[in-house]
């Protein structure tokens, strides 16, 4: 309890106020300082000056100021005529934006400096509303490569009029001359696709041009001729310097009068802002080449004595006063570095014998905005650094509390549990939307009330150079500061709402669970799913070659190239992935084929129609383990079975078989009680024989018992058995013809297994073969495998299959009195497959063979 | 003569055995469980037990491991258990000797014999200096051309004792049909053919109770032939 009172709704709703309150804090402060540009970058730069005049913002608003000045005087000579503003100067736009593209010989492209100037305004205030009719120009080309340019209506009067008029290229040719016409019209001719017609002749069949096409290049409405009274159209016909540049020639017009429009304008503030009286400031340019004086100061630009001149602005306050060279440099001012002062306030360019001073009058008698400036700093300059500070800290703990309303959110002190709110299970778009849609209307209600834009004002370069505005909208009434601090107030609230609902829902998990697009990505999922496969695949495919489609006619779009490279990778990945649950599924397949049935397909990451095909086989698979299982394990229960009721067997067997020899030793006289004793052992023994049989069958067939593998030569092993067997084929007359290679045979099986196949088909031999008879035992290697093969000409009949004579219990039916269990041939294949050999039985009238492959 | 307890819970077992036995005069104890085994063990003066191993009270298993605390008189289990597995666990529990039942009787009087023979005789080890090779109960002397087992003589062919001599000699080691057909005969082992084969089954036939799980001279499938070291 006492260690989680963090969690407590008190200590939460504390934070929630709190944190209302640092917002406001930093708010406040961001404001203030941002209307006093001055004061804050006072306090980045890490400085503290007493007076403005000795801060950065005063050198940096002595530069800016100095900049204009500098471009204004630049202009001077362009617009002036003997030092005054001359509108019927003629300007040569070639010369003013300093192409050379006519040879620079040409100056047909000459305008009056009032014509451009009135020409910039009318661009800069150019509404963007389309021009309607487009200038059509038909660029008819000589044979001389030279050129005519014609608007398309003066074009079409002289065809119309007969004039001028096409050469068809052939009587059939597709198109006539209205057709040629309305082509040109619609603009869709280019250069070069002249086998329409020949050329251009006139009325008396003279051949003007010989092509002509829509010109394509840069073009835009003329507001006014040059100085001469022509348009560009005429000058690229009539001047040969710029027959060929039309585009050229519009671009470069176009060019000069911006830059005469934005010159002006400096040119203007120069004659305008800066005049003497209305402001503190006071400059002096002198350019020592030309022995021109510039300045804002009559007596200066009168007085002849330069050197008093600039012992006047040294003594007038702060100053600055460049050279060409940097040593040359003074200033009295703080925080100045010569080289950018030098570089930025150079006129034109110029680097040798000129003097540019600078200088303000710090007793400002004026009240201009160096005046404000320091005013302001004045009043503020010792608060803005705590004004700062508490911003920061109001910022820190705002974040604090941001953390630990995050730890806190959803929990509560009396369990772990995490808690949601009944807003928390709102869908998630819904509730960012509703909590935005909250927030921002009547956030934007209040702030049209606010107005923060009129009194702001931007230097050329973007930057507020004089920001009353925060103080103007925020300060000035209380209206708006009531209005913003409710704003910031509400802001503060929706962001807590959300935030913490969005902390909540991402600690319970439910971000992404709740989401409607979520629901949307599954429904389109569900949909998608219950396809069959064969109409996914052509939706997909369908798709992907839209895209191809939407990207071969978007001509080059680079979404919609984007957007099929994209298709045709995801359709890579799509077919990567398929072929590799292929592969996994071959794989399993190909195992539970091959005998592993407890073999499991990794179903984890694969499409979802191979997963459920996987599965599938997966439980196949598991169904023929378990049958398997099932069969392994009855099968050993009749081992475990036989072998325990052999063992019971024995018991009595064993008296049986004793008490026959008792019997035995009796010495009976009668010959039948000897026949009957001789029956009864022999019988014992024959049930002696089957029960060791049986267990040993069944332990075979249930794999019941444990090989040891060894390198066994098989002629050795053949020879062994031989000799084993040597006594019993003698007793039945039998003769043995081994035929054996030289060299060892070596296989790699178990020996007493081993043995156990050669004498049960020994045996076999020795028991069945027609006595007097010869068994032929040979071994051969054929292909690297050992092939052993036992003949003999059988006894009896044989009225069964080879395959029947290993089945366990079947013998030749004849065979059925003699002794033996009639296993043996069923345990020696069984034993040869357990080994990895071949058992082959042959039966061909009477001849008997045994072939056994290793 | 010599005492000799048998026990199994198969009285008509116990009495065959009895008649076997005492045909060649031995005395015959009979116990019909493990207990009473180890009782009459601790009473009697017996020299051999052949003892059941599924008996009720006390299998012979546990019989035999708790008379081989004090007594090592020789043993011989007779059980209807076959498996490899079974006679393993009855050799390493301290029984001479393992006999799987339905047995032949002729037999059972062989292996009680043999191991009596062996029992009493126990640390008499033939003179030194004499060209003497002996493992087990089998003793081949060079000197005498003689081979004994279990003090019973052997009569082998010049062949037959020839080979036995080489694999006593060389006891524990295999060798091939064809090695010992050059050491034997003294010349390359051309003809492929059973000859040795036939005059190791004879000899195993000679010197064996049961020549089909010998004791001495064994098999080693597709490899060769060996004497076992005991």
């Amino acid at each position: 309890m006492g260690q989680k009172w963090y969690r407590k709704n008190v200590v939460k709703s504390i934070w929630i106020l709190a944190e209302h309150v640092f917002l406001l804090v930093m708010a406040a402060s961001f404001l203030w300082l941002m209307s006093y540009p001055v004061l804050r970058s006072e306090i980045f730069n890490g400085t503290h000056a007493d007076q403005y005049e000795d801060t950065k913002a005063f050198a940096d608003q002595v530069l800016h100021t100095g900049e204009g000045i500098s471009a204004g005087i630049a202009q001077k000579e362009d617009f002036e005529t003997d030092g005054y503003y001359d509108p019927d100067k003629i300007i040569d736009a070639a010369k003013y934006v300093g192409s050379d593209v006519a040879g620079g010989g040409s100056e047909s492209l000459s305008y009056r400096l009032e014509d451009m100037v009135a020409w910039g305004e009318a661009l800069n205030q150019d509404t963007g509303e389309a021009a309607g009719d487009e200038g059509n120009i038909i660029v008819c080309r000589r044979s001389d490569g030279t050129y005519h340019y014609y608007e398309y209506s003066e074009f079409q009067d002289l065809i119309q009029n007969g004039e001028l008029s096409f050469v068809m290229a052939s009587e059939e040719g597709g198109m006539t001359q209205e057709e040629i016409l309305l082509s040109l019209r619609d603009r869709t001719f280019s250069e070069g696709m002249s086998d329409l017609f020949k050329g251009v002749q006139d009325q008396e069949g003279r051949i003007l041009y010989v092509d002509c096409w829509n010109y394509d290049g840069y073009w835009y409405k003329e507001e006014c001729k040059t100085a001469e009274g022509k348009s560009i159209l005429d000058v690229a016909n009539e001047d040969p310097a710029w027959n060929g540049h039309l585009s050229e020639a519009f671009d470069i017009v176009d060019t000069a009068v911006q830059s005469v429009y934005w010159n002006m304008d400096h040119y203007q503030r120069l004659l305008e802002s800066y005049q003497e009286g209305d402001t503190n400031l006071t400059y002096l340019y002198v350019d020592q080449t030309a022995k021109e004086i510039v300045s804002n100061r009559e007596e200066y630009r009168e007085g002849q004595d330069l050197e008093a001149t600039l012992d006047k602005i040294r003594e007038s306050g702060k100053y600055a006063i460049i050279y060409p060279r940097l040593a040359d440099f003074e200033t009295n001012m703080k925080n100045v570095d010569a080289a950018e002062w030098r570089n930025a306030l150079q006129v034109n360019g110029k680097e040798d014998a000129y003097i540019f001073a600078l200088s303000v009058d710090t007793t400002y008698p004026v009240q201009d905005s160096f005046y404000t400036e320091s005013q302001t700093y004045a009043q503020y300059g010792g608060t803005a650094v705590w004004v700062f500070a508490a911003g920061v800290a109001a910022a820190i703990l705002f974040a604090l509390g941001l953390i630990w309303l995050t730890l806190a959110a959803g929990r509560r002190p009396e369990d772990e549990a995490l808690h949601l709110n009944s807003f928390d299970h709102w869908k998630t778009e819904i509730a960012a939307l509703l909590v935005f849609v909250l927030w921002l209307v009547p956030v934007l209600l209040l702030g049209s009330t606010v107005s923060m834009t009129s009194a702001v004002v931007y230097d050329e370069y973007g930057r507020i150079v004089h920001a009353n505005a925060f103080q103007n909208s925020v300060y000035s009434s209380t209206g708006n500061t009531v209005a913003m601090t409710v704003m910031i107030l509400y802001s503060c609230a929706m962001f807590l709402a959300g935030y913490l609902s969005l902390v909540r829902r991402i600690k319970a998990g439910t971000l992404w669970k709740d989401s409607l697009l979520r629901s949307i990505v599954k429904f389109i999922g569900r949909i998608f799913q219950n396809l069959s496969i064969l109409w996914r695949i052509v939706l997909i495919f369908g798709v992907v070659i839209l895209f191809h489609w939407i990207a071969f006619f978007s001509y080059g779009s680079f979404f919609f190239f984007g957007l099929m490279v994209l298709s045709e990778v995801l359709i890579f990945v799509y077919m990567i992935k398929d072929a590799l649950g292929k592969q996994r599924i071959k794989k399993g397949i190909e195992e539970i084929a091959g005998g592993q049935v407890d073999y499991k397909i990794h179903v984890d990451g694969l499409p979802r129609e191979q997963q459920d095909i996987g599965e599938k086989i997966n439980s196949i698979g598991e169904g023929l383990d378990r049958a398997l299982e099932k069969s392994i394990k009855s099968e050993r229960l009749k081992t475990d079975l036989i072998t325990n009721v052999s063992h019971d067997i024995k018991t009595p067997l064993t008296s049986i078989i004793n008490y026959v020899e008792l019997l035995k030793q009796e010495n009976f006289e009668d010959p039948r009680i000897r026949r009957y004793i001789e029956v009864l052992e022999q019988k014992s023994q024959r049930l002696k024989t089957l029960t060791e049989d049986v267990v040993e069958a069944s332990k075979v067939s249930s794999g019941n018992i444990t090989l040891e593998y060894m390198n066994i030569n098989f002629v050795e092993m053949i020879q062994q058995t031989s000799g084993e067997f040597e006594e019993k084929f003698k007793a039945r007359n039998l003769t043995e013809v081994l035929n054996l290679p030289q060299e060892e045979v070596m296989i790699r099986a178990d020996g007493r297994r081993m043995w156990r196949v050669l004498a049960n088909i020994y045996n076999n031999a020795a028991k069945y073969a027609l006595e007097g008879t010869r068994v032929y035992a040979d071994l051969q290697v054929v292909d690297g495998h050992a092939v052993f093969s036992l003949k003999n000409i059988s006894q009896q009949q044989l009225n069964i299959s080879a395959d029947e004579l290993t089945e366990r219990f079947i013998r030749g039916d004849i065979s059925r009195s003699t002794e033996g269990s009639g296993l043996g041939l069923s345990i020696a294949k069984t034993l040869t497959e357990m080994q990895g050999g071949k058992f082959e039985l042959y039966l061909d009238g009477d001849l008997f063979r045994v072939t056994i492959t290793f | 003569m010599s005492k000799i307890l048998v026990c199994d819970d198969d009285k008509e077992i116990v009495e065959a055995i009895d008649i076997y036995l005492s045909q060649e005069g031995f005395e015959v104890c009979k116990a019909y469980d493990g207990e009473e085994a180890l009782k009459i063990l601790k009473n009697e003066d017996v020299e051999l037990l052949v003892i059941d191993v599924m008996m009720p009270r006390l299998d012979g298993i546990r019989a035999t491991l708790k008379i081989r605390e004090q007594n090592n008189i020789p043993i011989i289990i007779l059980s209807a258990k076959s498996e490899d597995a079974d006679k393993i666990l009855g050799l390493n529990v301290g029984a001479d000797d393992y006999m799987t039942k339905p047995f032949n009787p002729l037999e059972l009087v062989a292996r009680v014999k043999s191991q009596l023979r062996r029992y009493t005789r126990l640390g008499s080890t033939p003179a030194g200096g004499q060209a003497v090779y002996s493992t087990g109960g089998l003793t081949v002397n060079d000197d005498l051309k003689e081979v004994t087992v279990d003090g019973e003589p052997v009569k082998l062919t010049p062949i037959e004792y020839n080979i036995l001599l080489f694999l006593v000699k060389n006891q524990g080691k295999v060798f091939s049909i064809d090695q010992i057909y050059e050491r034997i005969w003294n010349e390359n082992a051309i003809g492929v053919d059973n000859t040795v084969a036939v005059h190791i089954r004879h000899i195993r036939e000679k010197i064996e109770i049961n020549p089909k799980e010998p004791r001495y001279l064994k098999v080693v499938w597709g490899v060769g032939y060996k004497v076992e070291k005991l």
